[in-house]
């Protein structure tokens, strides 16, 4: 019961709390990269706890699981615990509960990977690869649009509004801005989180996640960016690019939208030097126990029940 | 698979520049002018088949005989495919990440809208809200 109560903490701990706090922060603004990490360490934290609590549940000594060994291992031993149909069913619940929040994520995973090969055929159509950079394609539009495709090749496509706004140095800070989300794998990171937050919304850890990550992706492919042209020349390559302020009118982004691109230029025209090792070394150690201890709880747990008890 | 990416590239040009709706003999010929290495009527056949059943080609029967035409003119599939850049692919999904922001897909067809000042507003507009 002890590591029940414990694996519960730990899920209400990161699942319900420390998501809310890391979103309130301000470091993660400075620190997007380790942020990321902080996030995923979280994350996967709390789908650890709950895993662990399933597997309590099924393998606890009233469980089905556990009847289960219990049936295989009499040929060896004859042994029995208290057990009745009623504790088979409470104990098979978190199992099926897991197993149906799982298929809402899968399903919304092939969803959203099926959206994306749909858009790049129909991408295929209309595009042309650019003479100069081997990994872009061009589409012919007035409007500024720049983005990249994850799959095998690796692709950038531009279209022929964005081409002409920039420079060379501000197009050269615009790749590397989109060649650091490719390389992070900014992609899988957020399709994964945005599956796992179908099935977890109402754990405010993954809807807060759904939220923050894809803000702190794009600052921290600013900052490699950043690192290659200088932050000036992303954060006017920012400004030309935003579609918003463009004379149109009355056509502005939503608020949060908004903000973040606004969040963006702060960073990048503030000259705000990033923290040194300590954050870190903090943040690291804070990732790697977020994960370590609900493992360590679950195995802990599995050694008190000797499977020939 | 990895020959059919140009072919279908091939094919929806040809009917979009065709501006009429084809047979598979006529889409063949315009198609193997142009190419290098000519493909044949079967081919042909499928790869247009294909392109119907994902959407980009719809099929009519005329006398006995499939013809084939797109769902949507070039400019309404470059508009349409902008619309998906710039407001995500999904409206629910995760976006792409683009570069600068991510906005409303409705505004995003606004936008598109006022730029192509044209007088017709697409047809097609209205269904792509649909998740």
């Amino acid at each position: 019961m002890i590591s029940i109560a414990a694996l519960a903490a730990i899920a209400l701990l990161l699942g319900g709390a420390a998501g809310p706090v890391l979103a309130r922060g301000r470091w993660p603004l400075r620190l997007p990269g380790t942020a990321i990490a902080a996030w995923l360490g979280v994350l996967a934290g709390t789908l650890a706890a709950l895993t662990g609590l399933v597997a309590t549940a099924l393998f606890g000594r009233a469980g089905l699981g556990h009847h289960v060994i219990e049936w295989l291992l009499n040929y060896l031993k004859h042994h029995k615990h208290p057990s009745s149909d009623t504790t088979y069913l409470i104990s098979v619940l978190p199992l099926a509960a897991a197993l149906g929040l799982t298929l809402v994520a899968a399903r919304r995973y092939r969803r959203t990977i099926a959206q994306r090969r749909h858009h790049r055929e129909a991408l295929g159509f209309v595009t042309h690869p650019s003479r100069d950079f081997p990994d872009v394609r061009l589409i012919d539009h007035p409007m500024p649009v720049v983005y990249c495709l994850p799959e095998r090749d690796r692709q950038i496509v531009m279209s022929s509004g964005a081409l002409h706004r920039l420079d060379a140095a501000e197009l050269q800070a615009v790749l590397s801005h989109e060649r650091a989300h490719l390389d992070k794998r900014h992609h899988l990171i957020l399709t994964l989180i945005d599956a796992a937050g179908a099935a977890l919304a109402w754990l405010p850890s993954f809807r807060a996640a759904r939220d923050r990550l894809p803000p702190l992706a794009e600052m921290a492919a600013d900052d490699e960016a950043a690192r290659n042209t200088g932050p000036d020349v992303v954060a006017a390559a920012l400004r030309k690019l935003a579609i918003a302020p463009c004379p149109a009118g009355g056509l502005a982004a939503g608020p949060a939208d908004r903000s973040v691109l606004a969040q963006r230029l702060a960073r990048l025209e503030g000259g705000n030097p990033p923290h040194g090792t300590y954050a870190h070394l903090l943040s690291g150690t804070a990732i790697a126990l977020s994960i370590i201890i609900p493992v360590v709880v679950c195995a802990a747990w599995a050694d008190a029940i000797p499977l020939f008890c | 698979m990895a020959i059919a990416g140009p072919l279908e590239r091939a094919i929806m040009e040809a009917l979009w520049d065709a501006g009429e709706p084809l047979v598979v003999r006529v889409l063949m010929e315009r198609i193997n002018a142009e190419a290098t290495r000519p493909s044949a009527y079967t081919t042909v056949q499928t790869v247009a088949d294909r392109l119907v059943h994902k959407g980009f080609l719809v099929r009519t029967l005329d006398r006995n005989a499939y013809r084939y035409a797109p769902t949507r003119s070039r400019g309404e599939h470059v508009a349409e495919v902008m619309v998906e850049a710039l407001a995500g692919v999904s409206d629910r999904g995760p976006a792409l990440a683009r570069f600068a922001e991510t906005i409303d897909p409705q505004d995003a067809h606004r936008l598109l809208l006022e730029l192509a000042q044209r007088s017709r507003p697409g047809p097609s507009s209205a269904g792509d809200d649909e998740p």
